[in-house]
């Protein structure tokens, strides 16, 4: 009888055991498997007054998915940040969202290193923390940019420039929009957009988001209303990229 | 040649894992056309990036519309995205917890909404064909799953 509750005892402890080593080990792996560096984008703005800039830092971490685990493989890529804010003067302004594409639905935001570097090579996540530098954006690589005609009105934003992917012989980029001239008048042009690659302290630190050059935060000072919407901006529970704009509270603040 | 409908069923299921955040390729277009079906609606913003969710709607030629889940992509937390994977958000549903986060977007009123516009337009194939899309594809990726 003894014998038979030990076994029993055993059998309960592997039935426990077996699945918590075995995502145990996914996830400890997935934690040391994560590659993070952080950027500062700069958007700068040709205005009859001059020239207009605004910058933020935002990281940008890849994962290495654990392969033994059932889920889709490859990476997955993440963002933290705000989107970077341009007073043009005059109550115009300019904000280049955490997206691409003219609705903002694509991704490619934690790229931009990468993009800007010229270094988009497979697995160049891993060696991105150590580089330095700055470096600039080409023209299809840029963020798309809106506009607020009221800052205070969600539902005001209107997309000012935007690039595409285009899916043809191979992938690539094209700038599909570019109304700064026409949206603001004669004199107003987007200049360059760069990348600076910031310090970001090393492992375990930078799991907790400690050390480092901070992230940029204070969108909501611009855009109040970021605190009290949730999800797209239209309100809708779905978005068809289509025929609507797919704008998001994710495309100006990733926490 | 003619695809078969499970087989576009099937490449549907399997799209959603291409389109929106964190997509597997992600120079694909989240608008325009996949052999027949045509993007329609999409749920991929920060409320369902944190639940890990991503839900893609088509309309087939047949005016018959699909939603296609994403769930087993990443399976555990995450500190730098803020998110709790599907092991906690979606695995959770398969014990009985229907309230999990993956889950909710899958209710009826959620569905309604994310075949918004089409419901409007198409209303008569909607009460025609209720669900048999979503309930396909569902089949589908349970069959695939299983080989």
């Amino acid at each position: 009888m003894k014998t038979l509750l030990k076994a029993i005892g055993w059998f309960f402890l592997l039935l426990i055991a077996i699945p918590v080593v075995w995502l145990g080990s996914g996830f400890a792996y997935e934690t040391w498997q994560t590659y993070v560096h952080r950027f500062r984008l700069t958007i700068e703005v040709e205005t009859p007054d001059g020239l207009k800039s605004g910058s933020g830092v935002m990281q940008s971490a890849w994962t290495i998915k654990a392969s033994w685990i059932p889920q889709t493989g490859g990476v997955i890529p993440s963002l933290r940040g705000d989107a970077v804010f341009v007073d043009l003067g005059n109550g115009r302004n300019a904000v280049a969202i955490l997206g691409m594409g003219p609705t903002g639905s694509q991704d490619g935001i934690a790229s931009l290193a990468a993009l800007a570097f010229g270094r988009a090579k497979p697995d160049w996540f891993i060696d991105a923390p150590h580089w330095t530098g700055s470096a600039e954006l080409n023209f299809e690589s840029i963020p798309t940019l809106v506009t607020f005609t009221d800052l205070n009105d969600p539902n005001s934003a209107k997309a000012i420039y935007a690039t595409e992917s285009v899916f043809a012989a191979w992938p690539r980029r094209r700038v599909t929009l570019d109304e700064f001239a026409t949206t603001f008048g004669s004199g107003f042009r987007l200049r360059r957009a760069t990348v600076e690659m910031v310090p970001i302290r090393s492992w375990p630190l930078r799991l907790l988001g400690l050390g480092g050059e901070p992230i940029t935060r204070g969108i909501e000072k611009q855009l109040a209303w970021i605190t009290q919407i949730r999800g797209y901006l239209n309100g809708k529970f779905a978005c068809n990229p289509s025929i609507e704009s797919c704008l998001e509270v994710g495309h100006f603040k990733r926490n | 040649m003619a695809v078969s409908e499970n087989l576009m069923l099937a490449i549907l299921a399997m799209d959603s894992y291409n389109r929106g955040y964190g997509a597997g390729i992600s120079t694909l277009p989240n608008t325009g056309q996949l052999g027949t079906a045509t993007l329609t609606a999409q749920k991929g913003d920060q409320q369902a990036q944190t639940a890990s969710f991503f839900a893609q709607a088509y309309t087939l030629q047949s005016g018959q519309t699909v939603i296609s889940y994403r769930g087993t992509d990443q399976a555990f937390p995450s500190w730098q995205e803020g998110t709790l994977g599907d092991v906690l958000n979606g695995w959770t549903a398969a014990a009985g917890f229907s309230g999990v986060t993956q889950a909710l977007p899958t209710t009826p009123s959620h569905r309604r909404a994310l075949r918004g516009w089409q419901t409007r337009q198409r209303s008569d194939v909607q009460r025609a064909a209720p669900d048999r899309g979503l309930l396909r594809v569902a089949a589908t990726r349970a069959s695939a799953s299983a080989t």
